[in-house]
């Protein structure tokens, strides 16, 4: 019972989240978006790069791709860390 | 592995880096980047251990070297974004369009980007294949 409960909520709260992801896509013009305009029209001038992902990525929002980096150096450091300090295999006869 | 492998896999595993760093390199003027160029290179380094052992792929990196090397690009990358106001004025080269040395910081960045992408990945391939 409780297990029918929850599926059934947690598929209407992942088909709300879709619809409004959606509708906000459909419904919302170009004009509302001020942000990517300003990215489209001034990221060849500002940077200079032609591929404007690169320039968007490396240059204007540039914190989050170091936060990006930081997720990837941290997983590096707990590899490493597990391969050091893990639990030692068995020699094989 | 089997000799026809070996023999190919150490035949077109140069091309591959040289693909990977290409494209690294060419992350602000084509489509792809840092992490896409860290996975074909990396990915001629996993062809490597598969087709012949772990030990020759440990000759061409180490991983404590891996991780140092990784350790040393994150803290450049780090002190580049947060001083990047200061930098910037003094990169300042080529400003025609569709050159290599055309974007201001963006080729570093790429580059230590895709250093740490590749290390990363490798100490991942490298765990995946010692369990």
């Amino acid at each position: 019972m409780m297990k029918k409960i929850a599926f059934t909520l947690s598929l209407i709260v992942i088909f709300t989240f879709l619809f409004s992801v959606i509708s906000s896509d459909i419904f919302a013009s170009w004009k509302n978006k001020d942000v990517a305009r300003y990215y489209l029209e001034n990221g060849l001038k500002k940077t200079g790069s032609p591929n404007i992902v690169s320039s968007v990525v490396w240059d204007f929002r540039a914190f989050d791709t170091l936060g990006e980096e930081t997720v990837l150096f941290t997983a590096a450091v707990g590899i490493f860390t597990l391969m050091i300090f893990g639990p030692k295999k068995k020699k094989k006869a | 592995m089997d000799v026809i492998i070996r023999t190919v896999s150490k035949a077109i595993f140069p091309f591959i880096l040289l693909l990977g760093v290409f494209i690294i390199f060419h992350g602000h003027l084509t489509p792809g980047g840092s992490f896409p160029g860290a996975a074909i290179t990396i990915s001629g380094i996993a062809l490597i251990i598969i087709s012949y052992s772990l030990k020759k792929a440990e000759r061409i990196i180490n991983e404590e070297n891996a991780h140092k090397i990784e350790a040393i690009v994150a803290l450049i990358l780090a002190l580049i974004v947060i001083y990047e106001p200061v930098f910037r004025n003094y990169i300042k080269y080529g400003t025609r369009l569709f050159e290599l040395w055309s974007a201001q910081q963006i080729l570093f960045l790429n580059l230590l980007g895709g250093a740490m992408a590749a290390t990363a990945l490798l100490l991942i391939i490298f765990l995946m294949v010692k369990e």
